[in-house]
């Protein structure tokens, strides 16, 4: 018989086993009841709960934890863990009932640190809060418009800013894949590209920054978000608090319609540019600037015509809803407005010619986008 | 515990109680060594991965000016984090457990007085915490220095960049110097010894006659005569008073010699106090002030009557009471407005004259603390002069010195208008002269730096002047500071560190005292729940004062305290009795320090006295608790 002597083993053996003990046991208990209390309670929280026809359907693809909502991996758009995650789950299983305490002197100090205008430690404490607080979009919107809003006009410089307001929606976007469903964080990061990139003060300089940075308007890529917020909103009702159905359902079509503007006064400068070199002598410049904004006309028809059925295709759907007829009357009036523009610059489209474009010019109006 | 013969210390001769710090430190080293037995500097090298991983996943913004700031913060928190550890876990343990285990009977039976137990747990606890601030301070440094050189490099990379885009070759000054120089610098500030005055920089044309006050359309920049000697007062009274006033007017840079508009007032010194502003028997708003046209000649003519006389377009109504002062201001911009001494003479009723002898204040001191620059593309402008009267050389440094340039933004132009300012240096002693044009920032401090070669110490002047038009940039109170080199990196790390070992040492007292009296577990409890109360005490007294009777309470006996013995400060004094606690956060250091900014030794000094002296009270309470224990028992 085989006798161990325990006098001869290491001291510290007997500790290490204890702590990986303790670490399993920790894991087998919290595991599960991340997987089988929370996340069911947090899905039924953020109206992630599918109709019990499209539950049978994603039971028969993907098993019936996964329908039922208590797998966080394998319904589609939910949001997939990924290795990136991993530091923040551990620190949230490591600091357990600590992490409120711990959470909140983040905040503190954050805000502190803001209105001291110390900036070194923010977008690090930003992170920590949203990735300890992770599965609450008003965490990720209120932080993100700190980053677009308050901190850029910190500074002087627009790059500068510029740079910020970058940093903003990246941390949003890191908030979208936390909470793909959540209607509030992409409508928020519409806000971010249309109001702060597009209609700001600063916005001239911004605008053309997005077009370098993501190659398409500013405006375009806001409707995106925009129109994600409003398929969200209807099958998740996840809009949050803040602004109200109709108002934030309207944003996609703003943009659509501040998108037409755009190209619209893109061809306005080509025209004037065509008439300048034409008064000059330069014919060739001014045939080349000519077709260029011909180009242009065609690409602003085509998105009033867009903003057009958008405003319309909303305004059908808001009489259905009976909401309040001011809200209505202002979705009649801007639909309006698309229609008439659509209608003008088709009849432009219709007239103009290179050689009447010195006469036609004169009765153009450079759109202002406010 | 066994009752002690408490008539032991005082049968020890005096000259014998040298030994009393002998015992001291032979209970020190016990507790010291029950901590390296528990194998607690484990935590040390666990603390400084800690450090490097969060530091290291920690997204920054600008790494080049943020990322060593940001490792020093961090490590100061680990630290911090550390010691707070030692003094709620280890600090509360020691006591109970030699209780607990009996070994406090070979203890109290030697001739060692509860004090000196309790003197010598925490100072045997300090000593532990310094030892353990000491190996993660070392990895600290280390890592510190090994981020700082990846930094230096990143931020020569960057400065290729960035001068493609400056507005000016100023604004990468701070990015050269880390490129230079490297991220770890330290620094301490040398306020200026005079100015701001506000002044005018005048083209080379436009030379001024010595002796002649000047001011600038369109600014805040005033001529002002104090007419109080005069017998301004006493002709108003018995009719109409003329002040004649000659002026020097020069046309524009641009030759306009359009008409001047000034606006011409009459004020009390202290206008709301001495002087009422309406007529004594109707009421009527009296007239302070008049806009008037200055003619070719720079003669201006304004008519003055007394408050009896009542209101009266285009009549400045004199004061009732109070000293009287004369101001002018000029309407047209850029238009430069003149006056020297001798320039104003009142004409009375029956006229008589009066000659004002004395040359117009420019711009009186009284508003220099809301001093700001009206910006102009060209001369002449306004222009803020600064001066250091002598700083010594052998405090500057090896490095160039910095100069932190800290506006406010005033105006409104458009936000695409990126605003342009000018710093002019002026080296008294070699007649040198540099100008460096640069973006100022509204919110941050705008880093110059100036070279050796140009200055190295000595007297310096600076001029500052806003160059963008239509726009204006405010003055703080130290809108121009030296940064002066803060000596050598490690110093003043380690300095940080020694504050957060005076913290670890109160929060080892703090975990000893209640270890006298109660458990280890009641012990941790209080201890933990005195930290946070301490660290949430504005919190809780803005609650208690604000939501709870408490404050009826304080207002009311700060009110009787009053009544008894006169004092200014019992209300602020029963604001702050409501929560007494002590702050025992702030001898951690702040953002400043993680940001270079060298603690000063007085500052140290005072940290150490404060955390000495709350050391010493908590020693001396858990030894009358241990006392009263060992009583009991």
């Amino acid at each position: 018989m085989r006798v161990t002597d325990s006098g001869n083993r290491p001291p510290w053996r007997g500790t290490l086993l204890l702590g990986l003990a303790i670490v399993v046991g920790l894991l087998a208990v919290v595991h599960p009841l991340r997987r089988w209390v929370v996340e069911p309670r947090r899905q039924a929280l953020l109206g992630r709960r599918e109709s019990p026809g499209r539950r049978l359907t994603l039971a028969s693809q993907f098993g019936f934890a996964a329908a039922s909502g208590t797998s966080m991996r394998l319904v589609p758009g939910r949001p997939a863990l990924e290795l990136s995650d991993l530091p923040a789950q551990a620190v949230t299983l490591i600091l357990g009932g600590f992490r409120g305490p711990y959470v909140v002197w983040l905040w503190i100090r954050v805000e502190d640190d803001k209105h001291k205008k110390i900036h070194f430690d923010l977008i690090d404490g930003y992170t920590k809060i949203a990735m300890l607080q992770s599965d609450y979009p008003q965490v990720w919107t209120f932080l993100a418009w700190n980053l677009a809003w308050n901190l850029p006009v910190q500074w002087q410089s627009l790059e500068r800013r510029y740079q910020w307001i970058r940093r903003a929606i990246e941390f949003l976007g890191e908030g979208h894949r936390k909470n793909p469903h959540s209607a509030h964080i992409a409508s928020e990061m519409g806000r971010i590209y249309s109001e702060k990139l597009g209609r700001s003060q600063e916005a001239e300089y911004y605008r053309r920054r997005v077009r370098e940075d993501f190659g398409r308007s500013v405006f375009l890529i806001a409707y995106e978000w925009y129109d994600l917020a409003r398929r969200l909103g209807d099958r998740y009702g996840s809009l949050g608090r803040g602004l109200g159905k109709p108002v934030m359902y309207r944003q996609a079509c703003h943009s659509l319609t501040y998108y037409a503007k755009e190209l619209t006064q893109e061809m306005y400068d080509a025209f004037a540019e065509s008439v300048k070199a034409q008064a000059a002598g330069h014919d060739a410049e001014a045939r080349k600037a000519f077709d260029a904004g011909l180009g242009k006309l065609d690409e602003a028809v085509n998105a009033w015509n867009w903003a057009r059925r958008d405003w319309h295709e909303q305004t059908v759907r808001f009489e259905k809803e009976e909401i309040m007829t001011d809200q209505l009357q202002i979705f009649r009036k801007f639909g309006r407005g698309a229609a008439e523009t659509t209608g003008q610059l088709q009849t432009l489209r219709k007239q103009l010619t290179y050689e009447n474009l010195p006469e036609t010019f004169k009765q153009m109006r450079r759109p202002e986008i406010q | 515990m066994a009752k002690r013969d408490d008539t032991s210390q005082a049968s020890i001769p005096s000259w014998r109680r040298v030994r009393v710090w002998r015992r001291i430190w032979a209970v020190a080293l016990v507790a010291f060594r029950q901590g390296i037995r528990m194998r607690l500097w484990i935590l040390a090298p666990l603390a400084v991965a800690v450090l490097i991983l969060t530091d290291l996943s920690s997204p920054r913004f600008d790494p080049v000016f943020e990322v060593i700031p940001a490792a020093i913060g961090a490590s100061l928190l680990v630290m911090a984090v550390l010691a707070v550890l030692i003094g709620i876990f280890f600090a509360t343990y020691s006591i109970p457990a030699e209780i607990e285990t009996k070994v406090s009977y070979s203890v109290t039976t030697k001739p060692v007085g509860s004090w000196e137990i309790v003197a010598g747990k925490t100072v045997g606890m300090s000593i532990l915490v310094l030892a353990m601030l000491a190996l993660v301070g070392a990895g600290a440094y280390a890592y510190v220095l090994a981020r700082a050189g990846g930094i230096q490099s990143l931020a020569a990379r960057r400065l290729e960049e960035a001068r493609a885009r400056a507005a000016h070759p100023a604004d990468v000054n701070a990015l050269e110097a880390a490129a230079r120089d490297g991220p770890l610098t330290t620094y301490r500030y040398h306020t200026v010894d005079a100015g701001p005055d506000v002044h005018i920089h005048f083209p080379p044309a436009m030379r001024p006659d010595p002796g002649d006050r000047w001011i600038l359309g369109e600014t805040n920049m005033l001529l002002r005569w104090n007419l109080s000697e005069t017998p301004l007062r006493q002709w108003a009274a018995s009719g109409t008073v003329r002040l004649r006033i000659a002026l020097k007017v020069r046309p524009s840079a641009q030759g306009d010699k359009t008409p001047v508009k000034v606006n011409v007032w009459l004020v009390s010194e202290n206008p709301d106090a001495a002087a009422p502003r309406r007529t004594p028997d109707k009421g009527a708003q009296l007239v302070r002030q008049v806009v008037a046209e200055v003619s070719p000649s720079g003669v201006l003519e304004v008519v003055a009557a007394g408050p009896l006389a009542g209101p009266v377009e285009g009549v400045l109504n004199v004061p009732p009471s109070g000293r009287i002062q004369m101001d002018i201001t000029s309407e047209t911009p850029g238009r430069l407005l003149g006056a020297g001494g001798g320039a104003v003479r009142i004409i009375g009723p029956s006229g008589r004259e009066f000659h004002v002898k004395d040359a117009p204040q420019d711009r009186p001191s009284a508003a220099r603390a809301g001093a700001y620059l009206v910006g102009r593309t060209e001369l002449p402008r306004q222009m803020a002069v600064l001066r250091f009267d002598n700083v010594p050389g052998n405090v500057l440094g090896s490095a160039d010195t910095a100069v932190e340039i800290r506006l406010r933004l005033e105006a409104w132009s458009p936000a695409t208008v990126q605003p342009a300012a000018e710093v002019t240096f002026l080296n008294p002693v070699t007649g040198g002269r540099k100008a460096l044009t640069f973006t100022p920032e509204g919110h941050h401090a705008t880093l110059l730096y100036l070279d050796r070669a140009f200055w190295h110490g000595g007297p310096l002047e600076v001029h500052l002047e806003c160059l963008t038009a239509d726009d204006s940039i405010g003055l703080v109170p130290e809108s121009v500071r030296l940064r002066l080199d803060g000596g050598p990196f490690a110093v003043h790390f380690a300095k940080a560190i020694l504050c957060v070992w005076f913290f670890g040492t109160v929060l080892a007292a703090v975990g000893v005292l209640p270890s006298t009296r109660l458990t280890w577990y009641t012990s941790i409890l209080g201890t933990a729940v005195l930290l946070l109360a301490s660290f949430m005490r504005d919190f809780l007294r803005g609650f208690l004062l604000r939501e709870t009777w408490v404050r009826d309470v304080a207002w009311r006996v700060a009110r009787w305290a009053e009544a008894h013995w006169h004092w200014d400060g019992w209300d602020d004094l029963a604001a702050h009795v409501v929560v007494p606690l002590p702050d025992v956060w702030a001898l951690l250091p702040d953002n400043r320090v993680s940001m270079g900014q060298v603690i000063p030794l007085t500052e140290m000094a005072v940290s150490f006295g404060w955390a000495a002296l709350g050391t010493v009270i908590l020693v001396l309470v858990g030894a009358y608790l241990l006392r009263k224990r060992e009583v009991g028992a």
